[in-house]
């Protein structure tokens, strides 16, 4: 009973903790501009962090190490290195954005400016990993984030054409005024929402912090093959919101504020009060993720003592490199720049950054000396090596897409 | 190699330079066109929920707040080109206008709200609604 009741916290943990910043501005945006015509993109995009992250968590599982330790011992210093500095930026970008996003929900409810809410949401976010245990934060904010499930529940009260919806799911081409390359750039946007390379490290970093072992590799997995995809559903809920309400009336979604419209739409006042408290867990989660994940990437390349499961005094490094990603997340911030344009931009070079983050994933899973009889078969082979081949691409189109649509404009 | 290089590249600098000034004109004016209306229409929904109590104020102020924004980068956005040829003047003068009232109208829902003025806000549904309209129109210009 006990471990059924585990799995099942996991899961909703996981479902909960799959939408951030970026999923949650990326789909909506994408609703409103392209319907349900790049809905197939949530779909790969959930598969294919489930991929990756059921091999870092059998990778945890084996062997007792974090995937980011194991890729520097396995591919030396100089790839280690390359994969580093690439993850790392990207995932302090992601931290901005949800340092952001706290602060523009904290701005949605309350009226006060978000320039005002951002030290204090950066604050939160230090004490909140100084004073709370993993498990508990985990928990917190996963089940919080769950509050999202408003969109599915709004999404039917706004009594979509389900017929109108599943056939625009199905016909995966630009509409009206949009054309391909700006198709083909938010369908990458959208498949580095959902594959941010911080996932995958705060997942096995995570494995490592709970003391997994070759036991806990069904919590694991279900926790991956369950969660994961019903996370992947709000995501779809929430571009399926903006497809209903907003891709008629011709509105594009630019704010936080236009995210949660439908919402208010559908349920009135408390639906909007459900939606900016789960906006708010699930950004405030995925600080705390993104701001472990910098320290975990650093402190494990450099080989320094890690984690949340010894006191921070035995982990001083590894808590100071927290403290520098959340005051640089602040300045930036401060500087006025829009938070959801940040968004949109880190997860596009998120989406650069993914072979980098995810071949040297599929190397580890492959090597008998870190996961012994649980190393990679040949069907996850030759789907991981699709996908890398899917990822390549995606990072190679990126930045000429970003060139030529000008940012998706 | 080197040479076909350059001649393509001039030929891709000589293109864009004759491109047609009123097509471009045309294509500035439903891009921002476009961009306003998606404002306008924003403001229009949370004025309407406002109305219904399904929104509270703060949260339509603070939209309303961003679309004004919006509307005035894509006003300036539009200030900037530079008309050419007697129709693209008429053109630009026509679209300035048109963004201008859907500002105006903008800006009054925000100071409403602002204010507390619920029915002053409501008074501005039909200009939303006209601009728009006018916009949607003007947008339908060019891709």
């Amino acid at each position: 009973m006990k471990k059924v009741l585990g799995v099942t916290l996991g899961i909703l943990t996981a479902i909960g903790g799959f939408v951030d910043i970026g999923d949650l501005v990326t789909n909506a945006l994408v609703g409103a501009r392209f319907g349900m015509h790049m809905a197939w993109v949530v779909v790969v995009g959930v598969i294919g962090i489930c991929l990756y992250a059921e091999m870092c968590g059998r990778v945890v599982a084996m062997s007792g190490r974090p995937v980011f330790d194991l890729v520097r011992e396995r591919l030396g210093p100089r790839t280690g290195l390359l994969t580093l500095v690439a993850s790392f930026l990207v995932t302090l970008l992601t931290l901005i954005a949800e340092i952001g996003g706290v602060a523009l929900a904290l701005e949605l409810a309350s009226g006060v400016h978000y320039l005002l809410w951002m030290p204090l949401a950066a604050f939160a976010v230090w004490l909140v990993i100084w004073r709370v245990k993993f498990s508990r934060l985990e928990q917190v904010f996963g089940l919080l984030g769950l509050l999202l499930v408003v969109f599915a529940v709004a999404l039917f009260k706004l009594g979509p054409d389900w017929g109108q919806l599943l056939h625009q799911a199905t016909r995966p081409h630009p509409i009206g005024h949009e054309d391909w390359a700006t198709y083909a750039y938010y369908g990458i946007a959208l498949f580095g929402a959902a594959m941010t390379p911080y996932e995958v490290f705060f997942f096995s970093s995570g494995g490592v912090e709970e003391k997994w072992t070759r036991k806990d590799l069904v919590t694991a997995r279900s926790n991956v093959f369950v969660g994961f995809p019903l996370g992947g559903l709000l995501s779809l809920a929430i571009m399926g919101c903006a497809a209903v309400l907003f891709l008629p009336a011709g509105i594009k979604v630019e704010t936080l504020g236009q995210v949660a419209l439908p919402v208010a739409v559908a349920l009135g006042k408390l639906g909007l009060a459900i939606v900016l408290i789960g906006v708010f867990a699930a950004t405030f989660g995925a600080a705390l993720e993104t701001a472990l994940s910098c320290g975990y990437t650093i402190a494990q390349y450099r080989g320094w003592q890690w984690g949340k499961f010894v006191r921070p005094r035995e982990a001083s490094r590894f808590h100071v490199v927290i403290i520098v990603c959340l005051v640089l997340a602040m300045l930036t911030l401060l500087t006025a720049v829009d938070p959801v344009q940040v968004t949109e931009y880190s997860v596009v070079f998120a989406a650069v950054a993914l072979p980098l983050t995810y071949l040297p994933i599929l190397i580890v899973a492959n090597d008998p000396d870190y996961v012994g009889q649980e190393k990679n078969g040949p069907v996850r082979n030759a789907v991981g090596l699709v996908y890398l081949a899917l990822l390549t691409v995606a990072s190679l189109a990126a930045i000429p897409l970003m060139i030529i649509t000008k940012g998706g404009q | 190699m080197r040479r076909a290089v350059a001649v393509a590249v001039l030929m891709v600098m000589v293109l864009s330079s004759c491109a047609d000034p009123d097509q471009k004109l045309r294509s500035a004016a439903a891009q921002s066109a476009r961009d306003a209306a998606s404002e306008v229409r924003t403001t229009q929904v949370a004025v309407e929920q406002l109305r219904a109590h399904q929104l509270w104020s703060q949260s339509a102020g603070q939209i309303v707040g961003d679309a004004e924004k919006g509307v005035e980068k894509a006003t300036s956005s539009f200030s900037a080109q530079q008309p050419s040829t007697e129709t693209s003047t008429r053109l630009y003068e026509q679209v300035t206008k048109t963004l201008d009232d859907a500002q105006t109208a903008v800006t009054a829902v925000r100071i409403a709200l602002g204010n507390g003025d619920l029915a002053a806000a409501e008074q501005q549904l039909t200009a939303l609604r006209q601009s728009g309209a006018d916009l949607g129109r003007i947008g339908e210009l060019a891709k």
